[in-house]
């Protein structure tokens, strides 16, 4: 019976684990699938509970549709799978098992047969749970109120928060084992979920977390030593309890409570007590004070004996007295290892929205204060107090401005933080070595830039660790560190934000490029290319020089979609790379996305503005310079070259005030390496514009970007080159 | 006669629906209805900045308070003739369902009447008039003393999609 069990298990085992690789039209992935559980169906011709036969065969239906391509979710399968898991665990550990599968079962689409029987009701019932969630389920659950929604709500939105908040700890606390701030810190974010999980009457959590709890408690008496293992476990049980809290979320909607019969925690919990049990290794204080050559190592052996004599005493008096250390030297190693305490200021969150209202009416009060001055102007000529009050109204206004301008920005300090998971279980993963080191975290970019930018930056991150780092016994063979360095910087340079993620890798193979260029007919054998537009080809879409793909990267799909996301932030990506040093990626982003540069121009009655990053120069052409084609074509030489004219005028159906391009002004502009003439009346000049969005009314109009604002509180419409080449030429 | 009762109970229902506040205002002397509760605020005419590629009744953007909104001669979107603006000449500001949330357009209209509570008993069903006049965007007719007021549904006189289709065809 016991070996019965045993392949039973087994066969769940490989189940689930074959689902998990599965996808849609992997037919000989399903095959296997559905020989397994067939072989699992006759394997327990009288099955040991209703549930788990039920979910048998709801799976081997289900199957039979995924097979069909009726259905292409594998989730629901994977659910079942999970579900059977349980189940078989409960059962062969000689408990009974009592967990409510219908939604298991319904996510399959299978009918149970004695609830075929019994109607449709039922189902119904089932179905239309969210139209009238009032009694029936309500009496069905364990009796959440209202109430207790509210507090399991806020639960699991401030335990999210605790645990984000353990995670960036745990990983300070990587680089500095000792810092009880810290330690503590953790310790509290757990003892917090451990209470409410507790005051919820959610046990396995309340039970889970009381582990995790006690052996934060270990650190911090000092019985235990954060190392790798200790933090790989921590890490393991925030996602377990982050697992946990989805689930307590799921059950919010349904108003059940969870007993979650699907997350195991057993097995971390059985981890954590063998560590916590295991002897602790801690050589905190000796060690700074040794790798500071204060103390030698014999010193700090003796004195290490007559502290186990003496255990009351603390390791930094017996030096003193025994080593005759200076007692200053000790207390800046005790200062060291307390470093990174920093106080946060306190924060309140406000709705994006009202932020930009704020920002909106400040620069109608800029507007207003200023034709308030002119008006001022000419009504009171000469009043001196008038101005003198006036111009404290300005200073605030300018001042409010500022403010509300600088809300939007935030620092970049958090996305570079999420950074170190990353690095941290990318290097695990390839068994690399791999440090990550940052700095100017505090640098503030706009809001919505660091939305758009994690993206791209957890993609580039990625390709250091696995295309750029070498493994450990690469890098010693190559005279380098076993440790590979991934920096990441933040700084302002100019009206730009930079940054900059480098590796200490191999760096880019340019010939390995070039080939794989050629190879895709992207260029002819023998073109001379800079080392710049060599690296270029990687940004190229499909294009991947690596040998093998990785589950990580290597695909091809990658730097062509950071290019393109960053240029969407109106960014610029360059590479540079020397082979066997290492390679540096760099983006350069505007301050901000609700400011641009531009010029203001008139063309008749209507104002435009033309994107300072896109003009290459503006002037007045000689009547000899201007050509037409077939009288209708136009162009005009800049220099060496031939330009199309684009007359904004006919483009945009406004009345022109001068026709002849030798009287007016041509503006060179630029869009990917393609350059066209806009012909316009006059140059207002260049200022910064907040940008207004249009809004969905005239998305899909050509050749504007957004509108702002002008001095005179009347709008502009900003251009979009791209699209006004687009138009041009349609 | 369950049949009746139900189609009653319906046209109840439709009265019912119709009822309420209106503001109504004048476009070519006849008098229209908007719905109270669409109405975000009246501003005086001011300088409208064009848009290009869109139909002639769009007459482009207003910086109504930092925002940039559309907007709208309501004239010219029910094919009258253009007339110039006068002191009395008013950009009403509604909000309209869109794809994503809602949505401020001012329209133009010649002046604005007055707010009326209309009776359900007083509106009636929009007569058609055959292909020459779609009535779709017209919620019905109120029999007042002055006249007759015509209530229009404003989301549908003015879904962007329509805005968006004729600004391609443009």
């Amino acid at each position: 019976m016991a070996e019965k069990d045993n392949s039973i298990g087994r066969m769940i085992e490989s189940l689930s684990l074959q689902i998990c690789i599965l996808e849609a039209e992997d037919i000989p992935g399903m095959g296997k699938v559905y020989e397994t559980i067939s072989e699992l169906e006759k394997s327990m011709p009288n099955s040991p509970c209703i549930a788990f036969s039920d979910i048998v065969q709801g799976v081997k239906q289900y199957l039979d549709r995924f097979v069909l391509n009726d259905v292409t979710d594998s989730k629901p399968l994977g659910d079942g799978v999970a579900m059977l898991q349980a189940i078989w665990r409960d059962i062969s550990s000689g408990r009974e098992f009592t967990f409510d599968v219908t939604d298991i079962l319904e996510g399959l689409g299978y009918i149970p047969e004695d609830q075929k029987k019994t109607s449709g009701k039922e189902i119904n019932a089932t179905g239309s749970m969210e139209a009238h969630e009032d009694k029936p389920e309500a009496a069905r659950s364990t009796g959440l109120t209202d109430e207790d929604l509210d507090i399991t709500r806020d639960f699991v939105v401030e335990s999210r928060g605790n645990l984000e908040v353990v995670e960036l700890n745990l990983i300070k606390l990587e680089q500095n084992p000792d810092d009880m701030e810290t330690i503590n810190a953790i310790f509290r974010s757990f003892h917090t979920i451990k209470g409410v999980s507790g005051f919820l009457k959610l046990d396995k959590m309340n039970r889970f977390c009381h582990h995790t709890e006690s052996l934060m408690d270990g650190a911090r008496s000092g019985k235990l030593t954060i190392n790798d293992e200790v933090a790989d476990l921590i890490l393991e049980s925030i996602d377990t309890l982050k697992l946990m809290l989805e689930e307590v979320e799921k059950c919010l909607e349904t108003r059940h409570t969870t007993s979650f019969d699907l997350i195991d925690v057993e097995k971390l919990i059985e981890k954590i007590q063998a560590v916590h049990t295991s002897d602790g290794n801690k050589i905190p204080l000796g060690k700074i004070l040794l790798d500071s050559d204060v103390i030698t190592e014999k010193g700090l052996r003796e004195s290490l004996k007559i502290q186990k004599k003496h255990s009351e005493k603390k390791l930094g008096e017996i030096l003193v007295r025994e080593q005759n250390v200076d007692p200053e030297a000790i207390k800046s190693a005790l200062k060291a290892q307390t470093l990174g305490k920093r106080a946060t200021s306190l924060q309140v969150k406000v709705d994006t929205e009202k932020l930009d209202n704020l920002v909106d009416l400040t620069g109608e009060l800029v507007i207003a204060q200023s034709m308030f001055r002119q008006l001022g102007q000419t009504l009171t000529a000469d009043n001196p107090i008038f101005f003198h009050q006036l111009n404290q109204v300005t200073q605030a206004v300018s001042a409010i401005q500022k403010i509300a301008m600088s809300m939007r920005m935030v620092p970049i300090k958090n996305t570079f933080q999420k950074m170190f998971r990353l690095v941290r279980d990318l290097a695990k993963n390839s068994e690399k070595e791999a440090d990550l080191s940052m700095s100017g975290e505090d640098t503030e970019i706009d809001r919505n830039v660091v939305d758009e930018l994690y993206e791209p930056m957890v993609h580039m991150i990625r390709n250091s660790v696995d295309h750029g780092l070498e493994s450990p016994v690469e890098r010693e063979s190559s005279g380098k560190n076993r440790k590979g360095s991934i920096y990441l910087r933040a700084f302002q340079r100019g009206g730009n934000i930079v940054i900059e993620i480098e590796d200490d890798g191999k760096g880019l193979d340019k010939n390995r490029i070039l080939e794989k260029a050629i190879e895709r007919n992207l260029i002819t054998r023998g073109e001379n290319l800079s080392e710049k537009e060599i690296y270029e080809f990687i940004m190229h879409p499909g294009f991947s020089t690596a040998k093998e793909i990785t589950d990580i990267s290597g695909r091809g799909v990658g730097m062509d979609v950071v290019k393109k996301s960053i240029e969407k932030l109106r960014g610029r990506l360059e590479i540079h790379s020397r082979e066997g040093k290492g390679t540096v990626f760099t983006i350069s982003l505007p301050l901000t996305m609700a400011i641009v540069e531009g010029m203001l121009v008139r063309v008749g009655k209507e104002r435009y503005i033309i994107p300072t990053h896109s003009i290459i120069q503006s002037y007045r052409p000689d009547r000899k310079h201007c050509y037409t084609v077939e009288n209708k074509g136009e162009m005009v030489r800049h220099r060496e070259n031939l330009l199309p004219l684009v007359r904004i005028s006919r483009l945009f159906n406004v009345k022109e005030d001068v026709t002849d391009p030798w009287n007016a002004i041509v503006v060179v502009t630029e869009n990917h390496g393609v350059q066209k003439a806009l012909l316009l009346d006059e140059l207002l000049g260049k200022e910064e514009f907040v940008i207004k969005n249009l809004g969905e009314t005239f998305r899909e109009i050509k050749g504007l970007a957004g509108s702002a604002i002008l001095a005179d509180g009347k709008v502009g419409l900003i251009l979009d080159i791209a699209g006004l080449f687009q138009a041009a030429v349609a | 006669m369950a049949d009746e009762t139900k189609v009653m109970s319906q046209t109840v229902k439709a009265i019912a629906d119709r009822e309420g506040k209106y503001l109504t205002f004048t476009l070519g002397g006849e008098e229209y209805g908007i719905g109270i509760l669409k109405i975000k605020e009246i501003i005086g005419m001011m300088h409208v900045t064009t848009m290009p590629q869109t139909p002639d009744f769009v007459k482009g953007v207003i910086n109504l308070r930092g925002k940039v909104i559309p907007v709208m001669d309501l004239r010219l979107r029910f094919g009258m003739a253009a007339m110039a603006y006068t002191e009395r000449t008013c950009i009403i500001v509604v909000e309209i369902e869109g794809s994503s949330g809602t949505i401020q357009i001012g329209i133009v209209v010649d002046s604005v009447s007055e707010v009326l509570n209309i009776k359900g008993d007083d509106i009636e069903d929009t007569p058609a008039f055959g292909a020459r006049l779609n009535t779709d965007y017209i919620l019905g007719m109120a029999k007042m003393e002055g006249g007759v007021k015509i209530l229009l549904d404003i989301d549908k006189v003015l879904t962007s999609e329509e805005l968006v289709s004729i600004s391609q065809a443009a």
